[in-house]
């Protein structure tokens, strides 16, 4: 099965695979272009929009398994890309429910057609099996984002936050692609699985210290994209300027894409016990201590929510980047990377549920016109409005990451695969990370818990003083007159079932993780490409201590090596 | 059984989140509702406690459930069950409940319904972290207490409430994730050092074969960095706090101060405990060598803090700081007797834990009944209160006393052998804290007087009457001062009378304490003994050993140098110790010696029958046709099948079981020769 024949197939079944992103896509193409000419009221786009992503994700659950050989699509079907895809496809459903009534009806359109692509870029990543591919998604992600972060609002703070978010993005898309290009010129191989075949022959390689700086530019890429240390500078201001919708999705969707594409590169891709991995995990642990440090400390003092938000994303990309570490540990030890993957997806699921649902309290309390820019608007919330103080008190515990809440399993993945990877680690660098990682913990439990006092302990009676002069003096900055006239009255009930949803999904996942674990197990245990179960393949490695290539790679390989050959 | 201690966990924490998230309860059906379901727990509890054998060494009514699998194996479970020292601390989180809600019954007129509700969701969080078979529910449990208390300190407390509960949770939440870093460590120490890789998450399970792991550095604790002293110290930093151990103590005095004092009773007798607990079940039993390492310095800072707590406690004018100061000096005495590290201290530690819940928690509602007439509880404005409130001084006084640890109430009955174990442990330590105990005895005592005795002192005007008690405000005029309402009376009676009865007749309690703290210490001794194995030059393999103490039949034989190591040559002494002190200490009480003397021999025997499987559970089945259970115990099977290492005996596992006759020997010539000499 080869030549051109076996090329068709493979391009035949990845379209069918790649099914679910191309319905999002063409929907989002028709809204936009309809948009135009088509008036109707923004209920109606929504409606459009969910219906697209509930086809998607039907077609995406319901459609059979479609054979694709790794080294030759572009695409991986991987219960890895699976539960991504999934996982976008109902943050997108969620994030309709939060756009139903935060943007005007002639721009509806437009805007959700954004929220679709930007989602379908997600999937795409989620996905991917190829360099171009997975830059194509990035930027399917980002460039909806330029859009959006202008199309809701414009003010000054507005521009300001869309220009800065635009030209770093470009600036990482750049990094990215440099990246991308060194390793591809390195191994010849823009395919993913290609590359972890490669990987185990680097040292092997001409001008192999060049995966180096692969390495170094891809991470720097993908470090703007989930507001890692050196790449965060621009969260704060642009979370503070855009509009609360759009700053939910900026705070959920690249991160997790990038965590993603991230597991995918370097975990998968670069993985193995080789010396690019191991100054892969250098730079990795450089990043996470940074990131845990720096985004805890700096939100002790944010007294606006969304700074603090953004302060608090870059902390939990410092959590994640304890398991990407753990992830891409020596190779040796499956069980670490094997955990450390399945505790980045758990991470990601649980933080999505939690942040997209502080996001969503945030907006209903819009809507009821009690914005909350400062901490100060909280004050006493849970006597002016009980439910939506309970379901913030979930979410706040859940990102702090207060057990029976999904934040707590998600930490406790995470750090219990750094731990396993540190029994191997001479030098001890990963037990300190777990160490740092706590206490980060720690001191991010007192900035969520202090906002928990504001909203649930504040004296009741200074609080009927605080709506009334807030509203007055939100009424005179309001940006749009349209969105004023929609103030107080009963918010949208779209949002508030998310919200609701976002809150029990959160204590639901705390409560009850078995299965989802098992999912995020089954994905990761795929992803990593460890054949069959993980003890069995926990004694071989400790037989031999072969690195870890499946039967599937080594046997459909022959392609693959005789390039590497002609190299 | 098993699921009457479910429902112990499940029906309070329900009961409570239905109080606080559904509207609309009037303020006498929450009491209500609270009160019945924490009667209800008493009762339950008690039905456990009476039909739970003397003797058990391992878990009871236990349950399993799978609830989240990492890796491989069982993975994290859903298992709960009791032993001697949980059911000891379930009983007597039920009980503090229960007078804590009577204490509280006319203080709190607003938000009646989410207080109750708080305090259920408290007591069903407790009862589940003690009676947690896994490690990483007794975490969850341990942080879930957590949430309760912070609105219960943050909504109801003093002026800076908020401020309270938040130096709580922030001080409690950066120790116990320093722990939850502790315990993920240990599993994964022993999944990584077992072959065929073995992952557990039970405590038994880790405690069995953590000490007898393979793996010679984690027997090293040479240096900080070595890996069972640092494990020690991470785990212990959570517990620490909690406890709290000396410098780690600083969130204290502002939390009871201003938390209302109904809730103060539950976190100085209750919340206080689970510190102590961790300590045992993780710091002590998994990690003996990292303790033993540390000893120097766990010991100072226990001493320090019975000092430090003890001589603030001399400066306080205020009733209420005077008894958290006490309670603080108290909890050091707790840590003295777990760090002694011998079975005497370890012994009279767990039994200090449940004397301490009740003295404190019975000095605090004194304190809160006090306050709720006066509105102060200065003894600067109060004294001669014998005349006015004849009741309540009689349950002042016989509170204080026991704390002051008079023979013939309580505190005796717990703080002699944690100090006499000390003492075999330290002189210096166990003499300083032997001069804590005088200045315990001192503050407390000073206090009765200007309390109790003396011309009748009242403030000039009433400052801020709490909430006039049984329903009449003072108003103004000191003849209006109640006397102790019936509620009041009951929630203390019991306190008062489990004080003298504890203090006459505590062999009941020592029984059921007494296998977990052999549990504890043989695990100390398997890893000792471990250690020696493992350091044994290769070579002497072959060689049959001499005479030497520590072996058995197929034990690799224990070099002759061996002896001069202080790790078991102390630890026979400690035993011995646990013999000789408990003859001293029961001799105090001879009615208690009595019932105890036999049942004590007939636990003997059976260990050593079981002795070949030093194991918890293997000891368990062993006991259990001696001494049958009076319930049907469907734990026993479960427990056989899912926390009993399922096709791991390797061989690399065996010479750690075989270690256990070696060992037990001495221990129980020692005990012989003890009970011998306190009946002569």
């Amino acid at each position: 099965m080869n030549g051109s024949a076996s090329l068709l197939v493979t391009t035949q079944n990845t379209l069918s695979a790649l099914l679910p992103e191309i319905v999002l896509v063409v929907a989002a193409t028709a809204m936009m272009t309809f948009g135009a000419f088509v008036r109707a009221p923004r209920g109606v786009w929504a409606s459009l929009s969910a219906i697209a992503l509930v086809f998607a994700l039907m077609t995406l659950l319901l459609g059979g398994e479609t054979p694709l050989d790794p080294f030759l699509a572009v695409i991986t079907t991987d219960p890895f890309a699976t539960l991504g895809r999934v996982l976008f496809l109902v943050t997108g459903l969620i994030a309709v429910a939060f756009a139903v009534d935060q943007v005007d009806n002639h721009r509806a359109p437009e805007f959700l057609g954004c929220l679709l692509l930007m989602h379908a870029g997600g999937m795409v990543v989620a996905c991917a099996n190829d360099l171009v591919l997975m830059f194509v998604g990035l930027e399917l992600v980002s460039i909806p984002t330029y859009l959006m972060l202008y199309l809701l609002r414009r003010d000054s703070l507005s521009e300001e936050a869309a220009t800065k978010y635009f030209f770093l993005s470009l600036f990482a898309s750049g990094l990215f692609l440099f990246g991308s290009a060194y390793l591809y010129g390195l191994t010849g191989q823009g395919n993913i699985h290609g590359l972890a075949y490669m990987a185990h022959y680097f040292p092997e390689l001409p001008q192999s210290q060049f995966a180096l700086i692969a390495v170094v530019f891809v991470l720097a890429g993908l470090g703007f994209r989930v507001a890692a240390v050196p790449f965060h500078f621009y969260a704060p201001d642009v979370y503070q300027g855009s509009p609360t919708m759009v700053t939910a999705l900026l705070a959920w969707v690249p991160k997790g894409v990038g965590f993603l594409a991230l597991i995918r590169l370097l975990a998968v891709g670069l993985g193995g016990d080789n010396p690019v991995s191991h100054q892969a995990q250098v730079l990795c642990w450089v990043i996470a201590v940074a990131t845990l440090i720096l985004g805890n400390f700096v939100a002790l003092s944010q007294e606006n929510l969304k700074r603090l938000l953004a302060y608090s994303s870059i902390g939990h990309a410092g959590y994640l980047m304890i398991g990407l570490v753990a992830a891409i540990s020596n190779g040796v030890i499956a069980s670490s990377m094997i955990l450390g993957v399945e505790g980045i997806l758990f991470y990601l699921i649980a933080y999505a549920f939690m942040t997209l649902g502080f996001f969503a309290g945030l907006l209903l309390l819009e809507r009821l016109g009690e914005p909350a820019e400062t901490l100060r608007d909280l004050t006493g919330l849970a006597a002016r409005r009980p439910m939506i103080a309970l379901g913030l008190s979930i979410c706040l515990a859940s990102l702090a990451g207060l057990p029976l809440t999904a934040g707590f399993w998600g930490k406790f993945q995470v750090f219990a695969s750094v731990m396993t990877a540190s029994e191997r680690d001479s030098s001890s660098m990963l037990a300190n990370l777990g160490f740092l990682g706590m206490l980060a913990a720690a001191i991010g439990a007192y900035y969520y818990l202090r906002l928990i006092v504001i909203m649930c302990l504040r004296d009741p009676f200074t609080v009927p003083e605080m709506p009334a002069d807030r509203s007055l003096e939100n009424g005179s900055t309001r940006r749009d007159a349209a969105l004023a006239s929609a103030m107080n009255s009963a918010p949208p009930w779209p949002t508030a079932v998310a919200f609701a949803a976002c809150a029990f999904l959160t204590v639901l996942l705390g409560v009850l993780p078995g299965p989802t674990s098992r999912l995020t197990r089954g994905a990761a245990l795929q992803a990593i490409n460890v054949p069959s179960s993980f003890a069995k393949d926990q004694d071989e490695q400790t037989a031999n201590s072969t690195p870890a290539v499946s039967p599937v790679i080594s046997s459909a390989v022959t392609n693959t090596k005789a390039n590497a050959d002609a190299k | 059984m098993s699921t009457l201690l479910l429902l112990l966990i499940v029906v309070p924490l329900l009961a409570g989140l239905a109080l606080v998230i559904l509207p609309g309860w009037s303020a006498p059906a929450a009491r209500g509702l609270a009160l019945a379901v924490s009667g209800g727990a008493l009762l339950g509890a008690l039905v456990l406690a009476l039909s739970f054998p003397a003797d058990a060494a391992g878990a009871l009514f236990q349950i399993h459930r799978p609830w989240l699998s990492v890796g491989p194996g069982p993975g994290i479970e859903f298992a709960i069950g009791l032993d001697g020292l949980s059911l000891s601390l379930v009983v007597l989180t039920a009980l503090l409940v229960l007078s804590s809600l009577l204490t509280s019954w006319t203080l709190i007129s607003e938000r009646v319904a989410v207080y109750h509700g708080l305090i259920l969701i408290l007591e069903g969080a407790l009862i589940g972290a003690f009676s947690s078979l896994d490690v990483v529910l007794f975490y969850v449990f341990f942080e879930a207490t957590l949430a309760p208390s912070f609105f219960l300190i943050g909504l109801f407390g003093g002026p800076e409430r908020r401020r309270a509960s938040l130096i709580f949770v922030i001080y409690t939440l950066a120790g116990s994730l320093l722990t939850l870093l502790g315990v993920i460590s240990l599993i994964s120490v022993l999944y990584q050092h077992t072959n065929p890789h073995f992952l557990t998450f039970s405590f038994a399970g880790l405690t069995d074969q953590l000490s007898a792991l393979s793996w010679k550095e984690w027997h090293d604790t040479d240096s900080w960095s070595s890996p069972q002293v640092w494990i020690f110290l991470l785990l212990l930093a959570g517990f620490a706090v909690k406890l709290p151990l000396f410098p780690f103590h600083t969130w204290l005095p502002l939390t009871y101060g201003q938390a209302p004092t109904p809730v103060t009773m539950l976190l100085a007798g209750v919340m206080s405990k689970l510190g102590a607990y961790g300590l045992i079940r993780l710091c002590l039993a998994m990690t003996p060598l990292g303790a033993e390492a540390m000893f120097p310095w766990t010991a100072s800072l226990a001493v320090v803090g019975i000092l430090y707590g003890a001589y603030v406690a001399l400066a306080q004018t205020e009733l209420k700081a005077l008894v958290t100061y006490s309670s603080l000096s108290h909890m050091g005495f707790i840590a003295l007797g777990l760090f002694a590290l011998n079975a005497t201290g370890i012994h009279g530690a767990t039994v200090q834990m449940v004397n301490h819940g009740i003295t404190t928690a019975a000095l605090f509602a004194c304190v809160s009944m006090l306050a709720q007439r006066y509105g102060t509880t200065s003894v600067l404005q109060l004294g001669g209160l014998w005349d006015k409130l004849p009741i309540w001084t009689f349950f002042l006084f016989i509170a204080a006393l026991g704390s002051v640890a008079l023979p013939g109430l309580n505190g005796f009955v717990g703080e002699f052998p944690i100090l006499a174990g000390m003492f075999g442990a330290s002189k210096l330590a166990g003499t300083l804290a032997a001069l804590g105990m005088v200045m315990g005895a001192y503050y407390l005592i000073a206090m009765l007087k200007d309390v109790a005795f003396g011309p009748l002192r009242e403030p000039q005007t009433l400052a801020a009457p709490v909430a006039g008690s049984a329903g009449s405000p003072p108003s103004g005029s000191f003849a209006a001062i109640p006397p102790l309402s019936r509620v009041e009376v009951t929630a203390l009676a019991p306190l008062a009378l489990l004080v003298v009865v504890l203090g006459v007749y505590p062999a009941p309690l020592l029984d059921r304490l007494r296998p977990q703290v052999k549990l504890v210490t043989e695990s100390m001794t398997r890893a000792q003994t471990n250690r020696e194995r493992l350091n044994a030059p290769p070579p002497t393999t072959p060689a049959p050993a001499g005479g030497g103490r520590f072996s058995g039949p197929g034990l690799p034989p224990v070099p002759p140098k061996g002896a001069d190591g202080g790790g078991p040559a102390a630890n026979d002494g400690s035993l011995r110790g646990m013999g000789g002190m408990f003859g001293g200490g029961g001799g105090g009480t001879p009615k208690g010696q009595g019932p105890g003397g036999p049942q004590r021999k007939g636990a003997g025997k059976a260990q050593g029958k079981g002795a070949g499987k030093a194991q918890a559970k293997p000891t368990n089945k062993s006991d259990s046709p001696a001494n049958p259970a009076p319930s049907p115990d469907p734990g026993a099977p479960t427990s056989k099948s899912s926390t009993s290492p399922p096709g791991d005996a390797s061989p690399k596992t065996e010479p750690g079981k075989a270690a256990g006759p070696g060992s037990n020997p001495p221990a129980q010539d020692s005990k012989q020769n003890g009970e011998g000499r306190s009946g002569s």
